[in-house]
């Protein structure tokens, strides 16, 4: 049985290579063309919403230019016009590491999908992983955005979810129920990108194997053949 | 003979269409109004507007000052040139219902329920917002979610507030006396029907929402006007 000392190392050292395989997948040209406009727009989206729906209603109520400018002062604001530092910070942060997420969650999918011999044997299990990470991913934007919006004012997009299910008293753990629920959707992003991460480093690792032992056979057999 | 009848019948439909016309323009807000002394604008206007607030509301506050330093431009382009009632709702929604409930939301709502009992809402409240302005949000106390809280308020801030404006005693006794206690929390209570997704809440002709960003400027203020007016 496992000592707690060695489930400990085990754990860093999964890190370890989880946060390897992120930096491996981000030499990738695919990981970069998902990450930027992931990053822009769910940025946008937190930084349109940090102010309650006020912005969203504002834009089906407008005409075009009127939602172009809504949309590019979102952006703005996401890259820090205006805002107040530490709002910024927070809101950085968590799209950061949503847009690192989704663009890993590409990569290995597309290099899973270019490995088939590993496919065929273990497909089954790699298809639920796979629909495990997604929804993950998933699940931790939703949250991210749900505890978006101003607590202090009960402008939290889950301020009139909680006034609907319970009552007006309700506002008073809005607040900290949006606190909450930003940090379970740090925790899953985390968490998640561990998972992806550690993945990315698995197969990342045994493609340069792969195109390295092909190479080797490729010289020896034209050796052979001399 | 037979024109008379055509005539008559002429004068008839005219005066019948033209009641419907005049009733249908008349359009007498006083029995929506809560506080006539808290509106801008003719109580008989086309177009009613209503902002309910608080002034502990950070994200409303924003909203008023806005309004605030660009009054002259508002009350021509928009109060008489798109003929708006502006009424603005105060509560106390953030000591009654909010996380920290925090005292200044009472004491700012019954400063000015208080000064308009003389008629001075709008000096109070402009004073006041320019008050905050001076002493917090320039200084990024209290102004967004993630700011310091505002820590050292008193009520004697409020007070002193009023004996800017020059409220008279009765001021200073209705708001010493929590005179106008009940009738904020009467209104705070209404307001809770309609402010389901927190403050601060819009009623702008037809279009409705909650929240305003603390980055966004007059330009964003006059998007929210014209929405009400279906531009």
């Amino acid at each position: 049985m496992e000592s707690m000392k060695e489930k400990v190392e085990k754990w860093l050292d999964d890190t370890r290579m989880a946060s390897l395989g992120i930096v491996m997948a981000s030499r990738e040209w695919r990981f970069w063309a998902v990450f930027v406009p992931v990053l822009a727009i769910f940025g946008t989206l937190l930084s349109l919403l940090s102010g309650g729906l006020g912005a969203i209603n504002l834009f089906f109520a407008s005409d075009f230019g009127g939602k172009m400018q809504i949309i590019g002062d979102g952006f703005l604001g996401f890259l820090g016009k205006d805002r107040a530092v530490l709002d910024f910070l927070q809101s950085l942060a968590i799209a950061l590491l949503q847009s690192l997420l989704i663009a890993l969650i590409v990569v290995v999918y597309k290099k899973r999908k270019q490995s088939n011999l590993e496919r065929k044997k273990n497909e089954k299990k790699q298809k639920q992983d796979e629909a495990g990470v997604i929804s993950n991913a998933g699940i931790a934007a939703g949250l991210a955005l749900l505890g978006s919006g101003c607590p202090t004012c009960g402008t939290t997009l889950i301020t009139p979810i909680i006034a609907s299910l319970f009552s007006s008293s309700s506002y008073a753990v809005a607040g900290t129920i949006s606190g909450i629920i930003t940090i379970l959707a740090i925790l899953l992003i985390l968490w998640s990108l561990r998972r992806v991460g550690l993945e990315a480093y698995a197969i990342i690792i045994d493609e340069k194997w792969r195109k390295k032992h092909q190479k080797i056979t490729q010289e020896a057999s034209e050796n052979g053949g001399k | 003979m037979k024109y008379v009848k055509w005539v008559v019948l002429v004068l008839i439909c005219g005066l019948f269409f033209g009641i419907i016309i005049i009733n249908s323009n008349s359009t007498d807000h006083s029995d929506k109004v809560w506080n006539q002394a808290m509106t801008l604008g003719n109580i008989n206007a086309k177009n009613y507007y209503i902002q309910y607030a608080d002034l502990a509301c950070p994200y409303c506050d924003v909203f008023s000052i806005n309004i605030m330093e660009n009054e002259e431009e508002f009350k021509r382009d928009y109060i008489e040139g798109k003929d708006i009632l502006y009424e603005v709702r105060m509560t106390d929604f953030l000591y009654e219902y909010g996380e920290h409930r925090p005292d200044m939301s009472r004491w700012g709502a019954e400063g000015t329920y208080c000064a308009s009992r003389e008629n001075k809402f709008w000096e109070y409240y402009h004073t006041a917002l320019q008050s905050l302005v001076d002493n917090y949000y320039s200084k990024g106390i209290g102004n967004s979610k993630s700011a310091p809280m505002i820590t050292d308020m008193t009520a004697e801030y409020w007070l002193n507030i009023g004996k800017q404006i020059g409220l008279s005693e009765n001021f200073e006794k209705c708001f010493i006396n929590h005179e106008a206690l009940e009738e904020i929390q009467k209104n705070t209570q209404e307001a809770t029907k309609y402010v389901q997704g927190g403050l601060p809440y819009f009623k702008f002709g037809k279009f409705s929402t909650g929240g305003f960003d603390t980055n966004w400027g007059w330009d964003y203020v006059k998007k929210y006007l014209n929405a009400g007016l279906g531009k």
